[in-house]
């Protein structure tokens, strides 16, 4: 029984005809993350001098045992993708077509283009352009109506932000405000 | 004590009170949808508008913010799969698959209900029981603490429904990650890599909706069909929902009882009390609802009145002791004092009208928010009528801003970004997510009750058995466990042969 | 609105493609931020009461923004690293302002900001249960700490911080020492003193106020009655018991000066001034600081060199009193 054959909304544990890499590479993910605690505890906090003493100084009491539970909980899980068990949740059991997942990834560098873009272009500006280039990325057609909600909705939550809420949004360059 | 009721009438009769209790549950209305913002911002954010007011108007204004902005997360996480606030996280559970059920509006009626109700559960038992709560309250100590987290993230292994281990290490995730920053009882800095950045540790509020609102946005983009425009029906404002409500009502008292309960400890919260009444309703379904973790409407009723009534819950001790309980019931605090109240028992003794007003205008503004809540209803369900290619962008740049808005700080972007894209790896995975958020806030208690104990004690961590409540609740969740880990083959064996001896 | 977004869109397109727009002639052209070292609370609600006078008085609104973080350090070098063009203040409270520098924690010290106006100060005391029959007065409180050596608890709040350098110091003077549990909320601790599992903690007035059914003073830390009757009129100053710990006037208090980044153009820092003066000697915000027990001080940046340098002598003979304590309890 492969991954996609499992029933949409089947959360029991299934013993599975592989296991999925990512599986094997989440799991390594948190061994990974369990070592990196104890090298930070090793390292920075022994040479701060806070890796021991009474409970106020041991600021390592407390991450120390939580890797090793995560270490733990770790071997538990190896031994159930030796056994070819997997509990796969419930949402995400259809395949995705190639197609959408270059553009979930060409909305991701769009994300990261516009956190770049904030505070060199300031608020208004970055929030168009994101805005444009992310309708255009979902098939927003015709260009023109996808720039105008971009503009309007850009305004709008410019508008709500920064006159009722008072918040300082991000300036840029050009120290645009409404 | 009902002329303390009765004498705040006076004060509370006048537009300005009336029209800020109105105009406030808007706003947290509003700032609890938002992704980002919630209650504290809200009250943060508004806070200033209020010293020009009259001191019942002001209270009525930031208080009508906390109560509505508490349940206003409710709607984003039915709608959008994104719990608008933390203490939303546990709705998400339950009210996302009743809107896949096509009972987004069943279950929004539901969230507002329940909140409301156990809202104006939670504001009596404020007024009329504050200070015996707030006695119980200060005989819980670290000990205490420390045993009540360990309940908490017991609660991961009911709330994980994909998988106890993947449930546990996200969880313990979480806790990690409550730590990077600065250790609050050493100073000393963990994990930060000597940055100035992380030295504060990363905003709760950028790692949640990173978690939750990116990785959403990552699968619905992958999904696809983005011109599909869903099949939603139409909304009718009623009543109805009292009603639906109403039929949980032993969950929906259980869940106000431990909203109160857990919002009375300072420090505790309404994420808690959300998270754990959901754990104990899951445990005694209602006959003729949904499976739990499939659109229960137990689910929503148990988690909306939790985190309302921790509401009242959370004002006991700010009221009676001058000891807030969270940052939100903090600033409230500061605004008392500075419309001239000094909280402390003898604030509910020698009442005054401001007093009264106070306390009628916190019952008010839960009413207000069942009717402004079920106004609204239909423009929240019409978001589901949104094209993807429009909902999807819009509701990512309301993240963003909302997290901005927080500390106005593109590093907290930064974050939310990396934890959008670890929240999808972990869902692609059947790692929940939920139990991050029990661990960020628990972690924290968790530690410092811990290590506060250790210094308190003479020998160690048996001080805790020292303690008669510490060790009742310890010696609970220990039985809760072993019961959890039992096969369910062998439970039903002990149970028939416990029967047939009974009988 | 509108109108004024396009005019300066216009404008920025024609005049600087690249460069800052820091014009002082139009100072404040838009919203300010202040940066606050901790979390919210009512510190925070009083910060908001002031910079929501200035706001009015330069109208323009001041956004007060929480950015807690290594001990209040973390906002000092936000402001730091900010644009010096008065568009972001800071909340300078002491600890970070003045110990955190003298703890060799900081790159900053007080002299690397330009002042503002001075905002308020909060008087710390040494708070017992009314019940504890062990703690009559101060006397036999120090009395039974001699006997009791290291056995009895307190807290200052964090560690580190002013109140813990000032009980530290009063204690390390007296001989005695106690252990210090920290609490990152000091509302826990006041309800773990409540609830008889702290022998004594530190306290401010409003908290002293709401709690008097349960606690007294045995001792305030300051010179002045007027100051000690923030408490009650009961309250003992250091003078009333005759002690001197080497910290008088402000220096064992809690304490707050409005900060700018030392680049700061001198015009912005003028207009800064008069805002925050006239924001100040508003009656209804004099009112509200004094009703939350946060007490206006009302020194002008003339004065910082004069009043915060001094602070920093008497707060650098002090601050090792932390360390002494840590050793005894060692021991």
């Amino acid at each position: 029984m492969s991954d996609s054959e499992l029933r949409k909304d089947d959360t029991t544990a299934t013993t599975v005809a592989r296991v999925a890499a990512g599986e094997w590479i989440a799991l390594g993910a948190f061994v990974a993350l369990a070592l990196f605690v104890h090298q930070q505890i090793l390292g920075p906090l022994t040479d701060a001098g806070y890796a021991d003493g009474d409970a106020v100084n041991n600021a390592a009491l407390f991450p120390r045992l939580i890797a090793n539970l995560i270490l733990g909980l770790c071997a538990i899980q190896f031994v159930q993708l030796l056994r070819r068990r997997v509990q796969l949740s419930a949402e995400f059991m259809y395949d995705a077509p190639r197609e959408n997942a270059l553009r979930c990834l060409v909305g991701f560098g769009i994300l990261v283009g516009y956190l770049l873009g904030l505070p060199v272009l300031g608020f208004y500006p970055a929030t168009v352009l994101f805005l444009l280039a992310m309708f255009l990325t979902l098939k927003t057609r015709p260009v023109w109506i996808a720039a105008l909600v971009a503009v309007l909705l850009t305004l709008a939550i410019g508008f709500v932000f920064e006159e009722l809420l008072r918040v300082v949004l991000p300036l840029g360059r050009f120290g645009l405000t409404l | 004590m009902f002329d303390i009721l009765l004498s705040g009438l006076d004060s509370f009769q006048s537009w300005q009170v009336i029209g800020g209790v109105l105009f406030g549950t808007v706003v947290g209305m509003i700032v609890g949808v938002l992704p980002g913002l919630g209650p504290l911002i809200g009250i943060i954010l508004m806070l200033p508008l209020t010293f020009h007011m009259e001191p019942v108007a002001g209270m009525g204004l930031l208080i009508s913010i906390f109560v509505a902005g508490s349940c206003g997360g409710a709607i984003s996480a039915i709608v959008l799969r994104i719990p608008g606030t933390p203490l939303a996280a546990a709705t998400l559970l339950d009210g996302y698959p009743m809107a896949r059920n096509g009972r987004a509006a069943d279950a929004i009626g539901l969230a507002i209900a329940a909140s409301s109700i156990s809202g104006v559960l939670g504001g009596i038992v404020m007024i009329f029981g504050a200070p015996l709560l707030a006695s119980v309250a200060t005989n819980f100590g670290p000990p205490e603490y420390f045993a009540l987290a360990i309940t908490g993230l017991l609660s991961i292994s009911v709330v994980s429904d994909e998988s106890t281990v993947k449930g546990l290490m996200t969880g313990a995730l979480g806790v990690l990650l409550a730590m990077i920053g600065s250790d609050p009882l050493s100073n000393a800095a963990r994990f930060t890599f000597g940055t100035n950045a992380l030295s504060g540790g990363i905003h709760i509020v950028a790692i949640i909706v990173g978690l939750f609102a990116l990785s959403e946005a990552a699968f619905q983009i992958i999904e696809g069909g983005y011109r599909k425009k869903p099949d939603v029906q139409p909304v009718r404002i009623s009543l109805r929902s009292i009603k639906m409500t109403l039929r949980h009502w032993r969950n929906l008292l259980r869940s106000s009882a431990i909203g109160v309960f857990f919002g009375a400890l300072p420090g505790a919260s309404g994420i808690i009390a959300s998270f754990t009444a959901y754990a104990i309703a899951r445990g005694r379904p209602l006959a003729g609802d949904a499976e739990f973790g499939k659109g229960a409407e137990g689910g929503v009723v148990a988690t909306e009145s939790a985190n309302n009534a921790a509401c009242g819950g959370a004002m006991i001790p700010t009221l009676a002791l001058a000891i807030p309980g969270d940052a939100a019931t903090a600033v409230l605090l500061g605004a008392l004092l500075l419309l001239g109240l000094v909280p402390g028992p003898q604030m509910f003794a020698l009442s005054g009208d401001a007093v009264g007003g106070i306390f009628l205008a916190f019952l008010v503004s839960n009413v207000v928010l069942f009717f402004v809540g079920i106004l609204m209803t239909p423009l929240f369900v019409a978001v589901l009528k949104l094209r993807k290619q429009y909902l999807v962008p819009t509701v990512l740049l309301l993240s963003i801003v909302g997290v901005y808005s927080v500390q106005s700080r593109v590093d907290d972007l930064w974050a939310m970004l990396v934890f959008g894209m670890l929240g999808f790896g972990l869902r692609r995975y059947g790692y929940p997510l939920a139990p991050i958020v029990i661990g960020l806030i628990l972690g924290p208690i968790a530690e410092g009750s811990f290590r506060r104990t250790l210094l308190f004690s003479d020998d160690g961590a048996w001080f805790i058995l020292e303690r008669p409540i510490a060790t009742t609740i310890l010696a609970i969740d220990l039985i809760v466990l072993i019961f959890a880990l039992t096969p369910k083959k062998t439970r039903q064996q002990i149970f028939g042969w416990m029967m047939s001896r009974s009988s | 609105m509108f109108t004024r977004f396009l005019k300066t869109a216009a404008v920025a397109a024609l005049l600087s493609p690249l460069g800052g727009l820091v014009h002082a002639d139009d100072y404040p052209s838009r919203n300010i931020e202040m940066m606050f070292p901790w979390g919210p609370g009512s510190a925070f609600a009083m910060a908001q009461i002031i910079t929501n006078a200035m706001g009015e008085e330069l109208d323009t609104n001041i956004t007060v923004v929480s950015t807690p973080g290594a001990a209040g350090v973390k906002s000092f070098n936000t402001v730091q690293d900010d644009d010096a063009d008065g568009y972001t203040l800071l909340d300078g409270w002491v600890a970070p302002l003045i110990l955190q520098p003298l703890a060799g924690n900081t790159e900053f010290t007080y002299q690397d900001f330009t002042p503002l106006w001075s905002a308020t100060r909060v008087p710390f005391a040494i708070v017992v249960r009314k019940d504890d029959e062990r703690f009559p007065d101060y006397a036999t409180f120090i009395e039974y700490l001699k006997e009791n050596p290291g056995k009895a608890r307190y807290s200052s709040g964090s560690i580190g911080n002013i109140p813990h350098m000032v009980i530290a110091k009063l204690l390390q003077t007296e001989g005695v020492y106690a252990r210090n549990i920290p609490y990152p909320q000091d509302g826990d601790a006041f309800k773990d003193l409540r609830g008889g599992l702290l022998d004594f903690s530190f306290n401010d007035p409003i908290t002293f106020q709401s709690n008097k059914d349960a606690f007294k003073t045995l001792v305030a830390f300051t010179n002045e009655d007027d100051v000690a009757a923030a408490y009650d009129d009961e309250t003992q100053t250091l003078d009333d018991l005759g002690l001197d710990i080497g910290l008088t006037g402000l220096a064992p208090s809690g304490w707050n000066w409005f900060l700018v980044h030392k680049d700061t153009p001198d015009d912005i820092v003028a207009t800064l001034n008069t805002a925050m003066e006239a924001a100040l000697l508003r009656p209804d915000v004099q009112e509200k600081l004094k009703a939350a027990g946060f007490l206006p001080t009302m020194y002008s940046p003339d004065q910082y060199e004069e009043i915060v340098g001094p602070i920093g002598d008497q707060i650098a003979a002090a601050k090792d009193a932390i360390a002494w304590e840590a050793e005894q309890l060692k021991k």
